[in-house]
């Protein structure tokens, strides 16, 4: 049975102010109902302000970066009516299509609008909260060219990635918004809306696509409709039968004169773009011959990739590649930060990358420095001297730990004899234990053996 | 009888000339009778308005302590 999936991905835009007032954006750190004002509130007789600017130029940027056409016809800005708690003036402002005919990960892209946010209403409380209302919006609607879970979650994770590229959008994350079709083949399509993430939206399609197909095993007819996607439990439930384009009572904001885009401005608007990040991908591999997945991991941020070219400057690319795929990404994903949010700089990689190659430092004390890069937000020099990591090079000291070590383990060092010679790694890792990591391994290895052997 | 058939002719020329002038008219659908376009603002400072949530919370039906305004249970949940 042929599964067809299609998005309507929501994403605010990282603007101060709202869409059409001066009432801020930053909506997080308010208490309920405070960034609110007449107009996103919808009183009676608000007049809206002027569209916001940055944020038409970035619903421009977005189109670009999906490879849209850009609409250059008078562009409206309607009203789309609907009866919800969120909605205080009963309809919600939306552009007419901005961009068109784009693609993006073998997947095509349909329009791309500007649009104004809702208010946040929890239909298990009632309570409502309008700080969101007028938060501008982009809204990318694709082609229904997905035909599995899977395959909507990579277009998904790859648009994310797009998205924060243009750096337009809002950087906290949690913010996109999905509602998807999806329809079996011989059955109807049905809308899931109030997804708020990739694994959402991977999960809300699992669910829907089983329920469909049960209901057509037991001969039941799959009616179209609007369902919720109740994330805590993992399932979708009816909600209305699902609106027709007429329904909503489209009709052109006679408050808002409409918008056209020149040539000069598109123009203007290229020239700011970075380059996209499957783009870049393969130009890591072609310039700098990293390997694939390397760059792949690379290019999933902007800032790191652009970290990357600052390095491979000074260090062979393929060893700091390596370091970025393997360390820095641990100790991002360990805090749960991102490259920016971190304050590592391409400086830091740099000095801490030349400690190791110049033997000034093991690895694991590299190691351990990356892992304090984000707490400590200063050179790696400095945490390295703060911490008295240093290598150790006097032979006396790593000599008196070896010595140590034998001392305090004749079991070891009786089966090392006895020839279970793994034993010697238990006695290398007691003496890095001793010197904190600042020995180099295979010099102790080499002086444990002597001393062990010269035992006999 | 020559006066009725004088306004009849008359009519007609009005009602020629007047279909005449509306074939000439664009019928073609117009959104608005201003033709101003990008009308548009910077992202300025934004702008708090603590006397509004004020009035706002205190004209609203039901509400709760924290600010939040309460309507309707959802129907599906």
């Amino acid at each position: 049975m042929k599964v067809t999936i299609g998005f309507e991905i929501h994403e605010q835009l990282a603007t101060k102010t709202k869409l059409f007032c001066r009432s801020p954006t930053n909506y997080r750190d308010a208490p309920p109902n405070t960034n609110i004002c007449e107009v996103c509130t919808g009183m009676p007789g608000a007049k809206p302000m002027p569209v916001n600017q940055e944020a038409v130029d970035a619903v421009i940027a977005i189109a670009l970066m999906l490879n849209c056409e850009i609409v250059k016809e008078p562009i409206y800005i309607l009203r789309k009516h609907y009866d919800y708690p969120d909605l205080p003036s009963g309809y919600q402002r939306t552009s007419m299509p901005i961009g068109k005919n784009g693609e993006l990960a073998g997947v095509r892209i349909w329009e791309v609008h500007l649009e104004e946010d809702p208010g946040k209403y929890d239909p298990t409380t009632g309570k409502v909260d309008y700080n969101r209302s007028g938060v501008p919006l982009v809204e990318i609607v694709t082609a229904p060219d997905m035909h599995s879970p899977e395959e909507a979650r990579e277009f998904l994770k790859e648009l994310v990635k797009v998205l924060r590229y243009t750096q337009r959008v809002r950087e906290e994350g949690g913010t996109m918004r999905v509602d998807t079709n999806v329809s079996i083949e011989g059955g109807a399509r049905v809308e899931i809306k109030n997804i708020n993430s990739i694994r959402g939206a991977y999960r809300a399609l699992k669910f829907e696509i089983t329920r469909q197909k049960n209901l057509m095993k037991r001969g039941k007819v799959v009616k179209r409709e609007t369902r919720a996607y109740l994330e805590a439990q993992m399932i979708t439930k009816g909600m209305r039968t699902k609106e027709e384009a007429e329904d909503y009572r489209y009709i052109p904001d006679p408050d808002i004169p409409p918008l056209l885009i020149t040539e000069e401005k598109i123009a203007e608007i290229r020239a700011t773009l970075p380059e996209a990040p499957h783009l870049k991908e393969k130009r890591f591999i072609k310039q700098y011959g990293i390997k694939s997945d390397d760059a792949k991991i690379i290019a999933s941020e902007l800032e790191l990739a652009n970290a990357f070219e600052e390095v491979a400057k000074v260090i062979p690319p393929q060893l700091a590649a390596t370091w970025i795929r393997d360390e820095v990404k641990r100790v991002l994903e360990y805090n749960g930060i991102t490259f920016k949010e971190s304050g590592i700089t391409p400086a830091h990689l740099i000095e801490l990358l030349q400690l190791v190659l110049n033997d000034e430092i093991t690895l694991k004390t590299a190691k351990k420095v990356m892992e304090l890069l984000p707490e400590k937000r200063t050179s790696p020099k400095k945490i390295i001297e703060e911490l008295g990591l240093k290598k150790l090079r006097e032979d006396s000291a790593v000599a008196k730990a070896c010595e140590e070590a034998i001392a305090e383990n004749p079991k070891a060092v009786e089966d090392y004899l006895s020839g279970k010679k793994e034993a010697l790694n238990f006695l290398v890792g007691q003496v890095m234990r001793k010197t904190r990591g600042r020995a180099d391994p295979a010099k102790v290895l080499e002086m444990l053996r002597e001393r062990v052997e010269g035992r006999e | 009888m020559e006066e009725k058939e004088e306004i009849r002719r008359e009519a007609e020329r009005v009602l020629k000339e007047l279909s005449e002038a509306l074939g000439e008219i664009s019928l073609e659908e117009t959104y608005y009778v201003v033709e101003e376009i990008n009308v548009t603002r910077g992202d300025a400072e934004p702008e708090l308005r603590p006397e509004f949530r004020e009035a706002a919370l205190k004209i609203a039906p039901r509400k709760d302590e924290e600010g939040n305004y309460i309507a309707e249970v959802g129907s599906w949940v």
